[in-house]
């Protein structure tokens, strides 16, 4: 342990006190060990020569190569991360290390400082670093199902995957889709706390509005019928039901005022309903292809939504007023959350990346270029499915995530890696969900199974078949495969 | 009494059920993709087409069961695939239309189809272990039916084995087809049904396997086969396939048309007066295999073949480029080469194999211009190994890039396979821009397979993958192509030669050589090309085979019983003149020189070098010739079009060749007599004398004015505007 925070610390010697990295103390020598055999000032490869500050600046003949405060964008940054569609330098290389990657990117991200007098600019845009908002927090005790009605739907044979997960802001619950029905579990005792039906068909979307006092489940009869319905909470009982799709509704979210709920899916609209007469508000039909993600920006101002060719744009909530688009991700859009000041947002993408993007610019802050995708094996070739299934922002300004190599993992808003975790078996995991205590991580698989992991264990909350008495003990895997990296 | 009858009668039934065995697992590969493929899901109109349909896409005919098995479970969770309540996944309400579907209804609820995708959603949707068996073959039993007389019916089993040494009945999920629906149909279950009298092939394809059954329907009554001598091997089969057809051949053609037709097919010209006269005069028994051994040893007999394998090889060229080896001089090279070969009648293995395996400058070595013409640009191994196959086997391979060939028996694996022969093959031009030097990179990795992108090293179509490494592997390439043993080569050899002679493959056409495209006569398309790999490829010993026979010199017209017949040579077929060879033809019977550009006047079109001069005169274009854009055949046309007719009527081509021709002056000033004069004429244009009451006609056409060439010059107009002239008969 000891060991390892004097490795992070020697990473990290140019971060003293005082101190920022800049060119000519630290990036330029750096340069000089791994980019002049090319790109030095008489051969100037691409036309770019990083030997001078000033040549760093000139950029190269397809353009700058760095732009103050946004790595994710900088080619520079890009190059050496080995970014998708770039070149990958340095080229017939490895990797740089790690460190010196973190360097390039800090460099970039205060300003690119050329030494050590001149003034770093800081990052353009919000800070990564984060405190928890007390923004939505109810005034009461959060709310919690007090002895829900029993749901009189038999469970099935086989237990259902995962196609929807949620998790309470600011109470021990979570809520996961079951076969025309949600499971409610309470996890403060780490047991069942009802059911609700859901006898619209099964639930691609479940959301607790942003107090915790309501559940939103969307979904429906694939290519028959959709609808999203809101749950009271404490009592499970049905507040509005709104929408009449022909499909399934894979999108949905509730305004903070619980005045709104936008919903979408292949019928490739947006529909904004009122909760409290169930009529349309307003229809967005900028999107060309399946609706796949949508969310509500915590104060209610904004909506996000996300389709299936990979195609982000932002709206005025109220309205439907077009606020920006965000376009990066090239295939479908599972994802898209916001930050609890709303001034970032992360979206993930079957395309294998998770940006997290600065809301006011609309420029990814940093890109996690194909965290979710499986290594492939000796003798294995071809495109290896490696999406991003699932993400979420925690409470306290992280990021969870799950794809197809089935590992949870957690990462900064800068996009450095908090640590990860296997569950014991190789099910995909489809869904995530941040608990509201900002640290527990909810994760739930194709076979059904509902999987915690606190930074240190990971635990089975429910296996395969649903559990039938709440008094289940919890098992605590025996072979557990986690690792934890300390902030 | 009739209820005691039954009760009796149920323990009877109940002890012969055996005790119900544990159902086996329903298996993905084995089980739910053949019904994905019976179905119809993954063929090319639906979600095997290359984007899929609708948003969801199936390897086209099963090609990718990985990718499938992950789309329909993994790739959108709970959609397409219930596995808590199974009967309403999508996938079986989308297929038995229980919700809109583009595609339809494919099946009903409660069908084995849906029972097996059922049980297999019901199981957990499972994948297979990793050593689930593959079908390693099929069969259709039996592989041959004849039917004697209309609407007989018969069913067919379609049997598929495995790796593992198992085999199964697979009638309900093989697809079927047929060649020809008049003379045989196959229905969905493989009952074949006979209609007209014919000869043809039904199929069943299943998983990536294509099998045919031959069927012969014989029509009612009596036949009797008359007595016939075969004066060859090529008489022999023809005529057993006949008799077994109940097809009588037509006689013999006459001497005028035998003549006529051999010096066509032979030398691509037609008899000269000369030649006509001494042909007629000749009263040994033997004079038509003289002939033609005469004719085998012209010179215009290589250019004919010069001409064919030009067209064959995309021979083209343009006037100023250096940059791809196409440049005219590379072009005359290879043709002269060609045409060198031809003459001296260099074994066609040898021809061939210096083209494969050759490196070195293309001028100064011409046959490395394989590897300039075919590509006729850039060079792209997938390109030149497609067209490579279909020149030197037959077979059509291009299917095979993007998915097994649905058709025949090519895999992606095969195909790629076959392209890592040509990806070491590296071209630069030399010093003079004009040059170009082609060699082989040993070094050059293989062709990446398209599905995952592995590695597929070099491998013979059908055959083993030999040992390259280090070496260039077209090397082997050429040993395995001409290898005595390749039966593709030899056979689509002699098939080209066949074809030349009737106007139309055993295979047909004959550069589609597949397993639905069966020969229409297989024991002697064999025997041919046993013989030309045993003659050494000598190439003229099959030839004078060929035209030694009395199925070549049978006459056109037909009998009662084989007027349907076009594939089994019963008799010979009526052929429209090439393009090439008509205007030879027409300049040879003005005696009008040929005028191309940039060709010395006298050239005739069967010695245009390169495919551009031809494509440039107006004639030959009209007329079809080829303009060597690619190696398929069919690129030479020889189908009537209305630019053709009104050409011959009004156009300058034969207009000007009248006007200057001095052959009618010559035999005025000669002091010939009219009726001399025509006979004359038609003897050049038709090959035989007129009739009387033709005679007698066209002298009253002339007797105005006998002594003025126009009168003459309008008996002429007629007789090559004669379809009698058009075609070869």
């Amino acid at each position: 342990m000891r060991a390892l925070i004097i490795l992070v610390a020697g990473a990290c010697a140019w971060a003293q006190p005082g101190h920022h990295p800049n060119y000519d103390d630290d990036v330029r020598p750096l340069f000089t060990r791994r980019c002049f055999g090319c790109h030095n000032a008489s051969e100037m490869r691409s036309g770019l020569s990083l030997e001078s500050y000033a040549g760093v600046m000139k950029g190269g003949s397809s353009g700058d190569v760095a732009t103050a405060g946004r790595a994710a964008s900088s080619m520079l940054f890009k190059v050496v991360n080995r970014d998708d569609g770039v070149p990958q330098m340095p080229l017939g290389q490895p990797k740089l290390p790690e460190n010196e990657i973190a360097l390039i990117r800090d460099w970039i991200q205060l300003g690119l400082p050329e030494n050590a007098g001149s003034v770093a600019k800081g990052a353009v845009g919000p800070s990564t670093e984060y405190r928890r908002s007390d923004l939505n927090k109810p005034t009461g005790a959060p709310a919690m199902p007090a002895s829900l009605p029993a749901v009189d739907v038999k469970e099935p044979a086989r237990a259902h995957p995962i196609t929807a997960l949620a998790a309470s802001p600011w109470a021990p619950l979570i809520a996961a889709a079951g076969h025309e029905k949600i499971y409610l579990y309470d996890l403060s005792n780490r047991a069942r706390a009802g059911e609700v039906a859901f006898p619209e068909g099964i639930p691609y979307v479940l959301r607790f509005s942003r107090d915790g006092d309501l559940l939103l489940a969307a979904g429906g009869k694939p290519v028959q019928s959709g609808k999203a319905v809101l749950f009271d909470v404490r009592t499970g009982r049905r507040m509005a039901a709104v929408g009449d799709e022909r499909d399934i509704v894979l999108a949905a979210d509730v305004t903070p005022d619980g005045k709104l709920i936008a919903l979408g899916g292949p019928g490739k609209v947006v529909r904004v309903y009122s909760v409290a007469d169930g009529k349309p508000v307003y229809e967005i039909k900028k999107h060309t292809d399946w609706i796949t993600a949508l969310e509500f920006s915590p104060d209610g101002t904004h909506l996000a939504t996300g389709d299936r060719s990979g195609g982000i744009f932002l709206w005025e909530a109220a309205t439907g007023g077009t606020v920006g688009a965000l376009a990066e991700h090239k295939e479908s859009i599972t994802s898209l959350s916001w930050r609890g000041d709303g001034q970032l947002l992360v979206s993930a993408s079957e395309d294998g990346n998770l940006i997290v993007w600065n809301v006011a610019d609309g420029f990814p802050i940093s890109t996690i270029s194909k965290p979710h995708t499986p290594k492939a094996a000796p003798g294995q070739y071809g495109v290896i499915p490696g999406g991003v299934l699932s993400a979420q922002f925690t409470s306290d300004g992280r990021i969870v995530s799950v794809g197809r190599d089935s590992v949870i993992r957690v990462w900064g808003a800068d996009g450095k890696p908090r640590g990860a975790a296997s569950p014991p078996n190789d099910a995909l995991l489809t869904k995530v969900a941040a608990g509201a205590d900002g640290k527990l991580v909810i994760a739930g698989d194709y076979q059904g199974k509902l999987i915690l992991w606190d930074g240190t264990k990971v635990a089975i909350l429910r296996g395969a078949a649903p559990m039938t008495t709440a008094s289940a003990a919890m098992p605590t895997h025996p072979t557990l495969r986690d690792r934890y990296e300390p902030d | 009494m009739r209820l005691s009858l039954i009760l009796a009668a149920a323990p009877l039934i109940a002890a012969t059920i055996p005790p119900p065995q544990p159902p086996k697992p329903v298996s993905f590969r084995l089980d739910v993709m053949p019904v994905f493929f019976r179905a119809g899901c993954n063929s090319g109109g639906c979600h095997g087409a290359a984007s899929g349909k609708d948003g969801f896409h199936l390897g086209l005919f099963g090609y990718d069961p990985a990718g499938d098995y992950y789309r329909l479970t993994k790739q959108m969770v709970g959609r397409r695939i219930d596995l808590a309540a199974p009967e309403q996944s999508l996938l079986l309400l989308k297929a038995t239309g229980a919700v809109p579907h583009s595609g339809g209804r494919r099946f009903k609820p409660g069908s084995e189809y849906y029972s097996t995708l059922l049980r297999w959603i019901q199981a957990g949707a499972p994948d297979d272990a990793a050593n689930v068996p593959t079908v390693s073959g099929i069969s259709l039993v039996p592989d041959k039916v004849v039917f004697s007389g209309k609407d007989k019916r018969r069913p067919l089993q379609v049997i598929a084995r495995y790796s593992d040494g198992t085999t199964r009945v697979v009638n309900n999920l093989a697809l079927y087809l047929t060649n020809n629906q008049g003379t045989a149909d196959i229905d969905d279950q493989g009952v074949v049904t006979g209609g007209k009298r014919g000869d043809t092939f039904v199929f069943a394809r299943f998983a990536k396997y294509t099998v045919g059954a031959e069927v012969i329907v014989l029509p009612n009554g009596k036949f009797k086969w008359p007595k016939l001598k075969a004066d060859n091997y090529v008489d022999e089969l023809v005529y057993a396939k006949l008799q077994k057809l109940r097809i009588v051949p037509s006689g013999p053609a006459t001497d005028e048309q035998f003549l006529r037709r051999a010096c066509l097919d032979l030398i691509g010209l037609p008899p000269t007066g000369e030649e006509y006269k001494s042909f007629m005069a000749d009263r040994a028994p033997n004079k038509r295999a003289k002939l033609i051994d005469a004719l085998l040893e012209r010179d215009e007999y290589a250019d004919l073949w010069a001409t064919n394998w030009a067209e064959w090889l995309k021979i083209r060229s343009d006037s100023n480029n250096g940059a791809f080896g196409t440049d005219r001089k590379a072009a005359y090279a290879y043709y002269q080469w060609i045409r060198e070969q031809m003459k001296r009648n260099t074994p066609l293995d040898q021809f061939v194999r210096a083209q494969v395996a050759g490196t070195g400058s293309n001028l100064r070595n011409p046959p490395v211009n394989l590897y300039t013409m075919l590509p006729q640009g850039p060079f792209d191994p997938k390109g030149v190994a497609q067209d490579f196959s279909q020149v030197f086997t037959g077979v059509r391979v291009q299917c095979a890039q993007c998915h097994n060939h649905p058709f025949d028996r090519w895999t992606q694996e095969d195909y790629y396979g076959f392209v890592s022969f040509f990806t070491g093959v590296k071209r630069k031009v030399a010093s003079e821009a004009r040059e170009m030097y082609v060699y082989d990179d040993p070094n050059a990795p293989p062709a990446k397979h398209l599905l995952d992108g592995h590695p597929v090293p070099a491998r013979f179509l059908g055959g083993d993958a030999p040992d390259v490494q280090g070496k260039d592997p077209r090397a082997a390439l050429a040993d395995w192509l001409t290898s005595k043993d390749n039966a593709l080569f030899r056979q689509n050899l002699a098939d080209r030669i066949w074809t030349q002679f009737f106007g139309r493959g055993i295979v047909d056409p004959v550069d589609d050589v597949r397993i639905s495209n069966p020969p229409s006569n297989r024991e002697l398309l064999e025997e041919l090309g046993r013989r030309l790999a045993d003659y050494g490829y000598d190439a003229r010993r099959l030839v004078r085979d060929i035209c030694n026979s009395q199925v070549y010199q049978a006459s056109v017209a037909a009998n009662d019983s084989n007027r349907d017949d076009d594939s089994q040579f019963s008799h010979q077929r009526l052929r429209r003149l090439r393009a090439d060879v008509m205007l030879d033809a027409l300049s040879q019977i003005t005696e009008t020189p040929g005028e191309f550009s940039e060709s010395p006047r006298g050239v005739r079109a069967m010695q245009l070098y390169e495919g551009l001069y031809r494509s440039d005169n107006y004639f030959l274009k009209t007329f079809g010739a080829s303009a060597r854009d690619s190696v398929s055949t069919s690129e030479t046309r020889i189908e009537p079009t209305l630019a053709q007719a009104l050409h011959m009527v009004n156009g300058n081509t034969l207009e000007g060749k009248l006007a200057r021709s001095q052959v009618v002056p010559a035999m005025l000033k000669a002091g010939k007599k009219p009726s001399e004069i025509i006979d004359d004429l038609f003897v050049r244009a038709l090959g035989r004398k007129p009739s009387e009451a033709e005679a007698k006609k066209m002298l009253s056409l002339v007797s105005a004015s006998p002594g003025d060439k126009s009168g003459y010059d309008d008996v002429l107009w007629a007789l090559v505007n004669s379809t009698e002239f058009e075609f070869n008969h």
